[in-house]
């Protein structure tokens, strides 16, 4: 799945990696910025983080050429009043008068979104995210929105609602098998609706290629599936399997509450809520011819 | 000459407006949801004047298909619409309306009765009783609708749905002290389109007609919403109990029907949503079993996810309708989505391997329904 939603064969337009001080996220980053910057014509790489100086040295080591730098930690509250881009710029009209004319396809890369998450309301943020993505004003269309979150240094509503905005959101957790440098558990929601929920391992090349990605499979699930397998027909004291002949010799059996033909159609005739009245006097009846009230003077 | 002063009453206007019907329970004027299932487990329909809540399912899907069914309806019965949503464009919203199945639905049915009709040979007795869930009243009242096609541009332009995006609602709100601007938009824009239309009670118009306002994803953190948090992150922020209660105000003098659809798990406070359920006349929940255990449940298998009915309105009686059970899910065919009654699968195997404890959440719809929930002594 990672795999898939890395090289673009996978189409999502908000991509959230979350990390945590544990497991770090910023190589799925480099690794999502490598594969966007064949893609596109264009990536736009803003650097909120103090850590950012790792993503730019190691985009300089590889040598890309069509990846533009944004730098913005430096004066994140612009209390200079410097041009550069702060928390509370528009990072749409921002990004639109740095776009080199006559391009098509632009990809928009936040390294951390907590800064801004932690300085402005949730609510700001997800609408820079949404607007990045989806506004009319970027006239070249922009592909796709990957941003980088330490989910550790946030609470449970503000995240909730930066997922909510997302359309795939990678959360980085430690790894538990072997021969695996990553893992994360990943809700990719596609364009048509489905949501896919996966937990997968997976290593990256030097080139910050994603390789060898498997899923891990919850241990507790597969366990008591073999056990429950014994065939309850095996030691049976009465015949189950009937042959064809004592099919046709037990269907000739009249059960007790079967009618006669004519009597189950007449059933069957009636609607609903209506009744009859069927008489079948007994061997034992004696049937009296005469009538029993011709004494009576009526 | 006994004359007597008593004269029959006779309804003067039976059902003018197109695509409403009375209620059979008190006599409310009634429109369809759009989704004929529906209407049958909420009493007939959406009652005009009302407001009418949708919970959305985690990731939303489920519940924006009822949106769309809802303004789709809108098209098919010539009602005006009025679409507001931040998250998406409404312009594509209406561009995906699902296309109505024009020929009649009861042909599909029969079709399949040949097949049951070989004898029984036990159960004889059955043998000539309708199969379950063919109920269905076949009164034209509300369309099928098939979702792999998309509705004529036409047809939808015949209505002229009035849009209003994410673009319009940052251009137009105005600085608001005690009301979150784009909900203000919101209203007015609402109360504008009363006018426009003359839906308001007290106007007289020779050719009545309904109102439709769908609002998607009403409270998402697009429309200035932190989780019902104020900006300081501490307080609560009523900007949205608000605007649903001067809504309620608005819906109930025009010939109007209002459906929102909320992602209430955004909201973290419980109370919170409470107030927001209680300032809606009909308040469903859909809880999807996408990215969940529910879907690999073996007691779901058949189903999306489980339907649940919150709230329903007591509109000039003292009772609610109440359906037969409130155990319902639904379900998204290729074609067509429709809400059942929940039935568990048969337990086919020996040894029990589903969970015992019951995954259906029983829910009481408690609020508008007038009966005390807390146990009463004197019931026995």
């Amino acid at each position: 799945m990672i795999g898939d939603i890395v090289s673009g064969s996978e189409n999502s337009k908000i991509v959230l990696i979350e990390d945590s001080i544990d497991a770090n996220g910023r190589n799925v980053l480099l690794s999502y910025i490598v594969s966007l910057s064949k893609i596109t014509e264009e990536v736009h790489l803003l650097l909120f983080d103090v850590r950012g100086q790792d993503t730019q040295e190691a985009l300089k080591s590889l040598g890309i050429q069509n990846v533009k730098v944004h730098r913005a930690s430096t004066d994140l509250l612009q209390w200079d009043r410097s041009q550069g881009i702060g928390l509370h710029t528009d990072i749409k009209a921002y990004i639109r008068e740095r776009l080199s004319p006559g391009t098509k396809s632009v990809a928009v890369v936040i390294d951390s979104l907590s800064p801004l998450l932690t300085h402005t309301s949730p609510s700001f943020t997800c609408k820079t995210l949404h607007e990045l993505a989806y506004s009319e004003a970027l006239r070249s269309q922009v592909q796709q929105v990957v941003t980088l979150l330490h989910g550790d240094l946030h609470d449970d509503n503000s995240l909730s609602l930066t997922h909510h905005t997302c359309t795939t959101v990678h959360k980085m957790v430690p790894i538990t098998t072997p021969y695996a440098m990553f893992c994360c558990n990943t809700i990719h929601k596609k364009v048509s609706g489905k949501v896919v929920k996966i937990r997968e391992s997976f290593n990256i090349t030097e080139e910050y290629q994603v390789t060898e990605v498997a899923e891990v499979k919850q241990m507790s699930q597969n366990l008591p599936a073999d056990q429950n397998q014994l065939d309850p027909t095996a030691n049976l004291t009465f015949n189950l399997s009937l042959s064809d002949k004592e099919k046709e010799a037990r269907s000739q059996v009249i059960l007790p509450y079967t009618y006669n033909k004519e009597r189950q159609e007449c059933v069957l005739a009636k609607s609903v809520g209506e009744g009859k009245i069927f008489y079948q006097p007994d061997e034992a009846d004696d049937f009296d011819e005469e009538d029993p009230d011709d004494d009576l003077d009526i | 000459m006994a004359t007597t002063s008593f004269q029959k009453k006779a309804r003067v206007k039976i059902n003018q407006i197109p695509g409403t019907k009375p209620s059979l329970f008190n006599n409310q004027l009634l429109i369809s949801s759009g989704v004929p299932s529906l209407d049958n487990i909420i009493g007939g329909g959406l009652a005009v004047g009302t407001v009418c809540l949708i919970e959305e399912d985690v990731y939303g899907s489920y519940s924006r298909l009822l949106l769309k069914y809802f303004s789709a309806e809108a098209a098919m019965t010539g009602h005006s619409l009025l679409l507001a949503s931040a998250d998406q464009d409404p312009q594509l919203i209406v561009k995906e309306l699902p296309g109505p199945i024009l020929d009649d639905p009861g042909d599909v049915t029969k079709g399949n009765t040949p097949e049951q009709s070989e004898n029984m040979k036990i159960a004889w007795r059955y043998q000539h009783l309708p199969a379950s869930q063919a109920g269905h009243s076949s009164s034209k009242f509300g369309h099928y609708y098939d979702l792999t096609k998309v509705m004529e541009p036409q047809l939808i332009s015949s209505v002229n749905p009035a849009l209003v995006g994410i673009e319009e609602l940052e251009r137009e709100c105005k600085e608001c002290k005690d009301l979150n601007p784009k909900y203000k938009y919101l209203l007015k824009r609402i109360e504008e389109e009363i006018d426009r239309g003359h839906f308001s009670t007290t106007e007289q118009t020779d050719k009545r007609s309904i109102l439709r306002i769908a609002v998607h994803s009403l409270g998402s953190p697009l429309w200035d919403e932190c989780g019902g948090l104020a900006s300081n992150q501490e307080d609560l922020d009523y900007s949205l109990p608000r605007f649903l209660l001067a809504l309620r105000v608005l819906m109930r003098s025009a010939f109007a029907v209002c459906m929102i659809t909320i992602p209430t798990h955004l909201f973290q406070i419980p109370g919170y949503v409470g107030r927001l359920r209680k300032m809606c006349d009909t308040v469903l929940h859909m809880d999807s079993f996408a990215g969940s255990d529910k879907e690999k449940n073996p007691a779901f298998k058949e189903y999306h996810g489980l339907f649940n009915i919150v709230q329903l309105p007591r509109l000039n009686s003292l009772l609610c309708h109440m359906p037969d059970t409130l155990d319902f899910a639904f379900k998204l065919r290729r074609k067509k989505f429709t809400i059942e009654k929940l039935h568990l699968p048969p337990e086919l195997s020996e040894t029990a391997n589903r969970n015992q404890e019951d995954p259906v959440p029983h829910l009481q719809p408690s609020t508008a329904i007038c009966s005390t929930t807390k146990p009463n002594k004197l019931d026995f």
